[in-house]
């Protein structure tokens, strides 16, 4: 699929983890997923990794998923001595919370950057933009962020597909044009 | 107390993006004799309502956050095309009361229902509804 000048390849899962699991710090990539079961999937099998393998501080911002439904999932993948361990590098925030509440997500980023060794990653929804209907503010939220950090952080931001789909195109260009990488993940 | 028999000529649409419920509030309800319809997608629930004749939903049960159309959106489009019917709104999330005005002012909701729920408040909310709509 081609939107503007770049080109969106869709992924298995398993091929869009390989991608994201060689993404380096200061990745900015937009990964849409088709349904709720897949997005699980990818945040328990990625999660995992950067929390073990990469000793990372996670910040995940859900959407469909509330923020105990999505912890109670990752305990499921781990055992209590290793989620007793990653207390405090695993945070879940609910992300209209995070997008629209009294302090925007990025300051409390910065902040988890200055002081995690081992870099952030940061996977946020873009869910409370569509339910709230401020699409106009997701393509200025998005576009106020720079395509590349340059810090610690790697940021994937994931659009539940139909919600992808209900942008204009002009809106989803900006946004595509925008991302690093474009991940659009199958069923 | 609503009768089985009059419960027979009930009909219950409901949509979730989370097939899980939705497949409760069918099992449950037909159990409780009424005719129940459920969906995973609002836009195919939103075709299906429209299809039908006008008044033959009584009660449309909807998920408050869902991809594509969330449920505030739904019921302001079933109410469009049905003023009358029973509305019932679910969430797992807590639902904030400015956020219902802001994006539903004018639309009455007849019962929110939290998630995760049992049969028991299933049921009960469904009783209230269905007294009222006698």
């Amino acid at each position: 699929m081609m939107l503007g000048e770049k080109a969106i390849r869709n992924y298995h899962l398993d091929e869009a983890l390989e991608q994201i699991n060689q993404s380096e710090y200061g990745a900015h990539h937009l990964i849409v997923y088709p349904n709720q079961r897949v997005l699980r999937e990818l945040y328990t099998k990625y999660v995992k990794t950067q929390l073990e393998q990469e000793n990372k501080t996670v910040l995940i911002l859900p959407h469909y998923e509330t923020t105990d439904s999505l912890k109670i999932l990752l305990a499921a993948e781990n055992n209590e001595d290793t989620m007793k361990k990653y207390k405090d590098s695993l945070i879940v925030m609910d992300s209209i919370k995070g997008h629209f509440g009294a302090d925007d997500h990025m300051v409390f980023v910065n902040k988890l950057v200055d002081s995690a060794e081992n870099g952030v990653l940061v996977i946020a929804d873009a869910g409370p933009f569509f339910h709230l209907n401020k699409k106009e503010k997701l393509v200025e939220h998005e576009l106020s962020m720079p395509s590349r950090f340059d810090m610690n952080l790697k940021r994937f931001c994931v659009f539940h597909k139909q919600d992808f789909n209900t942008l204009a195109e002009e809106q989803r260009q900006k946004l595509v044009d925008h991302h690093g990488q474009v991940l659009m993940i199958e069923d | 107390m609503t009768s089985s028999s009059n419960r027979n000529n009930k009909s219950v649409l409901a949509v979730d993006d989370e097939s899980a419920i939705a497949d409760i509030i069918k099992q449950s309800l037909q159990k409780q004799q009424f005719k129940v319809c459920t969906f995973t997608d609002p836009f195919k629930a939103l075709a299906h309502f429209n299809s039908d004749p006008k008044d033959y939903h009584d009660i449309v049960f909807s998920d408050i956050r869902m991809p594509g159309m969330n449920g505030y959106e739904f019921v302001r489009k079933v109410k469009e095309n049905d003023p009358i019917v029973k509305v019932i709104l679910m969430s797992a999330f807590e639902i904030n009361d400015k956020e219902f005005h802001n994006l539903l002012p004018d639309i009455k909701v007849d019962a929110f229902l939290q998630k995760p729920f049992s049969i028991q408040q299933l049921n009960n909310v469904v009783e209230k509804i269905s007294i009222y709509s006698q």
